[in-house]
């Protein structure tokens, strides 16, 4: 490791999170848990009048703190949080290749794997902004517009004290990483940001049509056995989307399988990336 | 020319080809620059400059072929010792141009905010360290350029045609701050251009690049000397057939062109302007003007390299 690394991921930091991908990831983020907690607010004010299948909104939505965070955790990996992630990551890499600022790192007396790692730990650094940053604006809100935990209160399925959710939030970082690092990797295939976005969303497409293929197969065998084969619900999480899915666990219980799958990717896109990376021209 | 003396090369390239597909964009190159050089490394446009510079600066794999900087053959240890502008410098547009230093002084694992000032004041960009580059026109990006390559204290400077898109001015400011940086600070310099005044004004040595084969290196003097010794002036006289007669019993003095009567345009072989000039006053013919004849780099230029469009 070169002796500059730690002033390599700095200066990285200061870069990610200044351009236009990293300071949109951030106000999304904020926004993201202002919004549930007013949303949140706003059932809690007309839920005496909703009901659901016969049920009260009471029963079916947690009005506490902790609502306020999972909501916004699922709101935040909802689509828009990971893209804006997923475009920090393809400025970061691929527009700097096709900008030419890379050029300007490749000259200096580091090796092209430190320069990688050196970006990718600042783009971890800005997933765990977001998290942060959604995490304790959707508490800071939500204690006081919502109310504080109800741990024993016998609410909606899944109810679970703070300390719980905020390991969805740990989760979800790790389930970010693999994000990242799959940026990374497309980025040394192609050299422009918005073709990485594209060959992402066809890389996801094609990992989404597999997890479709999967369930049908496992569906067809609940069918004709009643219960599906082991190796289904075990492939299940070795798809993209399952093993990224591994936040979800929070509610329930994590499953070390999908953990597993999602460190597996992260690492391989990390060896992809180094790799390509370590070979390839810069213009 | 520079302060510096060392037995091993600031830059040594050996044999360095570079292909896409069968096309040699750089063909077994050789050179080598002694430290305190400013060596200047002329070409037409396409002929491989860019190409070898990104080669020798490790941004593009070498197909074959070595190269070592003060004799570091490590492509990664080399760089220490190496400062670089690669073309048209690039920058993060949203930041400062000190920012833009700080980014390149943390990857050089050199420099401090000290050294950011200094570099900054050098290239005259000191008041303008907290405007976003953006802003910047090309020939502040060039001088930016240029301080980025400063930073770190680099004992070889690799600068591709440094002086692109600059005013006349800015042009000259870059001549005269490359031979200071010779001259006083002890860089060597190796500097690639397709403009032959611009490398005559400054360089020391010489090599000229064509379709990706060095076609001539070495001084300026060897180069010249490769003409066949000739040397062209222009000549103003008050009677020509006197000067005619001078020129026959002188020897060695060819008349390549007219202007008209009274001018003529010579070529001296084995015979100097001075001598000339002695012979005929000596002779009683009036010299009103005897101008040795500038380009002489260019004809030499014009005999090596190919008419035809380069290849990279």
């Amino acid at each position: 490791m070169p002796k500059q690394f730690f002033r390599m991921i700095a200066v990285e930091v200061l870069k990610v999170f200044t351009r236009g991908s990293g300071l949109g990831a951030l106000v999304v983020a904020l926004l993201v848990g202002a919004l549930a907690a007013l949303a949140m607010n706003g059932l809690m004010q007309v839920q005496e009048g909703v009901q659901l299948n016969g049920q009260g909104l009471g029963g079916l939505v947690q009005f506490d703190v902790v609502g306020v965070a999972a909501k916004a955790l699922s709101a935040r990996n909802f689509f828009v949080l990971p893209l804006l992630l997923f475009l920090a990551t393809g400025a970061s890499m691929a527009g700097e290749h096709a900008d030419r600022t890379l050029r300007e790192l490749v000259v200096r007396p580091v090796p092209r794997w430190s320069i990688l790692a050196a970006k990718f730990a600042a783009l971890a650094s800005l997933s765990a902004a977001t998290l942060l940053v959604t995490f304790v604006t959707s508490v800071a809100l939500g204690w006081p517009l919502v109310g504080p935990p109800q741990i024993d209160q016998s609410v909606a399925e899944g109810a679970e004290s703070l300390t719980r959710v905020s390991l969805g939030f740990a989760a979800s970082f790790v389930s970010d990483l693999c994000l990242l690092a799959l940026g990374l990797a497309l980025s040394t295939f192609v050299r422009s940001v918005g073709g990485v976005v594209v060959s992402l969303v066809l890389v996801l497409l094609a990992d989404r049509a597999i997890w479709m293929g999967l369930n049908g197969v496992g569906l067809a065998q609940r069918m004709m056995t009643g219960a599906p084969e082991p190796w289904v619900d075990e492939a299940l999480k070795w798809t993209l989307v399952g093993a990224q899915a591994c936040w979800e666990g929070w509610e329930t219980s994590f499953e070390p399988g999908q953990f597993v799958a999602v460190t597996a990717y992260t690492v391989l896109a990390c060896l992809v990336a180094t790799l390509r990376f370590g070979r390839s021209d810069v213009p | 020319m520079g302060s510096v003396t060392s037995e091993v090369p600031a830059l040594a390239v050996r044999g360095l080809s570079r292909f896409y597909g069968k096309r040699a964009a750089v063909h077994r190159l050789d050179l080598q620059v002694d430290a305190g050089d400013l060596y200047g490394f002329l070409g037409p446009n396409g002929a491989g400059k860019t190409t070898a510079i990104r080669a020798i600066l490790g941004l593009i794999a070498k197909s074959e072929g070595e190269v070592k900087v003060f004799g570091e053959g490590d492509s990664v240890l080399q760089r220490h010792e190496v400062g670089a502008l690669v073309e048209t410098p690039t920058f993060h547009e949203w930041l400062s141009a000190r920012n833009n230093l700080r980014v390149a002084a943390a990857y050089a694992g050199r420099g401090t905010e000290a050294d950011i000032d200094e570099v900054l004041e050098r290239v005259g960009l000191r008041e303008r360290a907290r405007e976003r580059v953006g802003g910047f026109s090309l020939g502040m990006r060039q001088r930016l350029g240029i301080a980025r390559a400063l930073l770190g204290k680099p004992k070889l400077l690799v600068l591709d045609e440094p002086t692109n898109g600059l005013d006349p001015r800015g042009m000259r400011e870059v001549r005269d701050l490359l031979k200071e940086l010779v001259r006083r600070d002890g860089l060597t310099v190796f500097v690639s251009s397709h403009l032959l005044s611009e490398v005559e004004a400054m360089c020391n040595r010489v090599g000229i690049l064509d379709r990706g084969v060095l076609k001539a290196e070495g001084t300026m003097a060897e180069l010249l000397s490769r003409l066949g010794g000739a040397q062209e002036l222009e000549l103003a006289v008050g009677d020509r057939p006197a000067a005619l007669a001078v020129f026959d019993k002188v020897g060695g003095v060819e008349v390549v062109g007219d202007g008209d009567d009274l001018r003529m345009v010579l070529r001296l072989r084995g015979v100097s302007p001075a001598e000339l000039n002695r012979a005929l006053v000596q002779g009683g013919v009036e010299v009103s003007a005897l101008v040795p004849k500038v380009g002489t780099l260019e004809e030499l230029f014009l005999s090596v390299t190919s008419s035809e469009p380069g290849v990279a």
